[in-house]
């Protein structure tokens, strides 16, 4: 077990920001902590990293309780954080080296590792660089580095593609995935289910400080009733038809709005099909048709009544 | 040691830091030296004049040592007028054509119009001879025999004392006080180093403090790691900003130039130090630490004398702890009890005062960072 948390309670005056959160990561994950805005993510995070006080829980990281002066814990720990920590001072080179300079000790052994750091973020043209020259997407592979160059065993990246362009959030995404190859447990967290849905080998949900679901995304996905949304170009719909469509197997709920038909099915096979006979036997004509399994938006909706980004 | 080698570096590339620490000392140092120089030429060293009350039953012994009393230079110390009529002498006073009235009675008192370096000169004389004065009567009370050796050996003291006040040219221009001045800002200047400092090692102030929270380098030694560096690097600034006043600025610091540095440098331990208290005791963001900093070495220096060199007399009469406690006074009290006075017990007592306050503000901030958990971040 590389990450142990038991009934974590983390109080700001009246609020909870985590409430009785428990937790448990294996070795070689890619764990994906997913949930809104102020859903309890980092909060979770920081008091993982004994950065935080919390009320109530018991926090293991490696099989040993997690402490502030935890040294021997921490020199295997990588943290890349929200907010990008690196000094506006020092270039690209001198941050990670300093950074890394925290965790190794040995000068060779330091200079290969960030050398490697620098090679596997792609910053190698831009080593005696400012941060302040470097454009958003570059500055988070920055942040990334300077987390990761020690080569550490458990990777924490919490929300590391915020302001991100799509090209350096896929290399990120890619990088990852990469370090998880490499060996290293990562916990990944962030808003953006894509990402979870892309990269993660397990993920919880969390909403309001608790963890609301758990599973693999195919697990999550089978937690719920929906099983899949067609959408179809219609150039005519009646209240007969859409009575019609009500009284097919599986349909929750059926809607139409300027000229596309929504239909959200639960579990079962050959929606589509039916579908089409229908239309085809109503004789109407339709256009363009898209399927669509469920998301884990949809999960969450699901569970909490609410959307992912609201 | 790479630690140290980044956090210097990290300083050296901020450059409005720089601005304040090096730049401005040194511009503020120009302009008191055109607006001074000019003055301290037409100035040149002139005896202290004082008034005596002959007829206010002033011992004669006192009047000829006033007047026997040489710097080592050979040039008398005090130009004494004897006035019968207390009404003349207070007007001669307040035309400030002596600097204090020297008057008998049961005990021997001083009248000045204004605290300055004279009149505490002469007050500085009056005591010690009060001082010797109460010794002979109390060895004549107890052992009579003892009295002639103590008398000479009292002269003797006294001479080598008053040989040992330094009262060369410059050590008398009043508006050196302004350059000691300058070197106290310089030093205290370092409060928004240390606030910079303390603000890097905080994980609920800077994303670099919470990545340095989580690495398995002990806190303490990343704080002293800081603290070295930016101290070595204070201490160049100190000994630049000292080295212009003197080659520069024409500050003729004497034999007392090193230990002038030596102040500077304590000035800057304990300013380091009392930046990083308040990185680490006030709530809020950056910049209002900043402000607080700012102010905290605005009026200390203030205080000290930088604008309004009298403002340390004005205080030793009406609120001298302020004196006793101000790191800016400190420094500039120890400084002028070298030149004026040529004391250096008092320049030793308000270093380790310093110092001391220094001390205390290092261990008071890593008590608080260390193995610190946050409440919020």
């Amino acid at each position: 077990m590389v990450v142990k948390i038991e009934n974590l309670v983390k109080r700001y005056g009246d609020l909870v920001a985590v409430d009785h959160f428990n937790l448990e990561i294996e070795e070689g994950e890619i764990f994906g902590l997913l949930g809104p805005n102020g859903s309890g993510k980092s909060t979770t995070i920081h008091c993982l990293l004994s950065l935080l006080t919390y009320d109530k829980g018991h926090i293991e990281i490696f099989g040993k309780e997690m402490t502030p002066t935890g040294y021997d814990i921490k020199k295997d720990i990588g943290i890349i954080m929200q907010n990008v920590a690196v000094f506006e001072e020092l270039t690209v080179y001198e941050n990670i080296d300093y950074f890394c300079g925290l965790y190794i000790k040995n000068k060779a052994e330091r200079k290969r590792l960030v050398e490697e750091a620098i090679d596997f973020v792609g910053l190698t043209e831009y080593r005696k660089f400012y941060p302040k020259k470097l454009s958003g997407g570059l500055l988070r592979r920055l942040n990334i580095a300077c987390g990761i160059a020690h080569k550490p065993k458990l990777i924490i990246l919490d929300e590391p593609t915020v302001a991100v362009d799509p090209q350096s959030r896929n290399k990120i995404l890619e990088g990852i995935r990469e370090l998880n190859r490499q060996g290293a447990t990562i916990i990944y967290t962030t808003h953006y289910m894509e990402e979870v849905e892309q990269i993660c080998t397990r993920i919880a949900i969390m909403d309001k400080g608790r963890n609301v679901a758990l599973g693999t995304k195919d697990e999550l996905k089978a937690m719920i009733d929906l099983g899949e949304t067609i959408q179809m170009e219609l150039s005519d719909f009646s209240e007969e038809i859409s009575d019609a469509v009500r009284a097919l197997p599986h349909v929750i709920n059926v809607s139409f709005e300027n000229g596309l038909l929504k239909v959200r099915f639960s579990k079962g096979k050959h929606n589509l099909l039916r579908l089409l006979d229908l239309l085809k036997d109503k004789e109407i004509v339709f256009g363009n048709v898209h399927s669509e399994l469920p998301t884990l938006n949809d999960v969450f909706l699901e569970i909490t009544g609410k959307e992912l980004r609201d | 040691m790479l630690h140290v080698r980044y956090r210097m570096k990290t300083m050296l590339r901020q450059k409005t830091l720089l601005f304040w620490s090096l730049a401005f000392p040194i511009i503020l140092g120009m302009l008191f030296y055109f607006m001074f120089g000019g003055i301290n030429d037409l100035e040149q060293f002139e005896e202290v004049p004082v008034g005596v009350l002959t007829n206010s039953d002033l011992p004669e012994m006192f009047v000829s040592m006033m007047e026997e009393v040489q710097t080592e230079n050979k040039i008398p110390l005090f130009r004494v007028k004897k006035y019968t009529d207390r009404k003349q002498a207070e007007k001669a006073l307040q035309d400030e054509k002596i600097y204090g009235i020297v008057q008998g009675g049961e005990e021997l008192s001083l009248i000045a119009k204004t605290s300055d370096n004279y009149s505490s000169l002469i007050k500085t004389f009056l005591d010690q001879y009060r001082e010797n004065t109460a010794l002979i009567e109390d060895t004549a009370r107890k052992d009579p025999d003892k009295v002639a050796d103590l008398v000479q050996a009292l002269a003797a003291g006294t001479q080598a004392q008053i040989k040992e006040i330094p009262l060369k040219g410059t050590d008398k221009d009043p508006y050196a006080q302004y350059f000691y001045a300058l070197i106290a800002m310089t030093c205290l200047i370092g409060t928004m180093v240390g606030m910079h400092n303390g603000n890097d090692i905080q994980a609920d102030l800077t994303a670099v403090g919470a990545r340095r929270n989580v690495a398995p380098t002990p806190k303490l030694r990343q704080v002293l790691n800081d603290f070295i560096a930016t101290y070595i690097l204070y201490c160049i600034i100190v000994a630049i900003v000292t080295g212009v006043c003197v080659f520069v600025y024409d500050q003729d610091f004497g034999q007392n130039a090193g230990l002038v540095l030596l102040g500077g440098w304590i000035g800057s331990f304990t300013a380091l130090a009392i930046g990083e208290v308040i990185a680490v005791f006030i709530k809020g963001p950056v910049q209002k630490k900043e402000g607080v900093c700012v102010a905290v070495f605005m009026i200390s220096s203030f205080l000290a004398g930088l604008q309004w060199g009298d403002i340390t007399f004005l205080i030793e009469e009406h609120c001298p702890v302020i004196n006793r406690i101000n790191p800016g006074t400190l420094i500039v009290n120890g400084f002028k009890s070298l030149s004026v006075y040529g004391d250096r017990r008092s320049y030793v007592i308000n270093m380790a005062t310093l110092a001391l306050t220094g001390i205390v503000s290092v261990l008071i901030s890593v008590w608080k960072l260390r193995r610190v958990r946050y409440e919020s971040i």
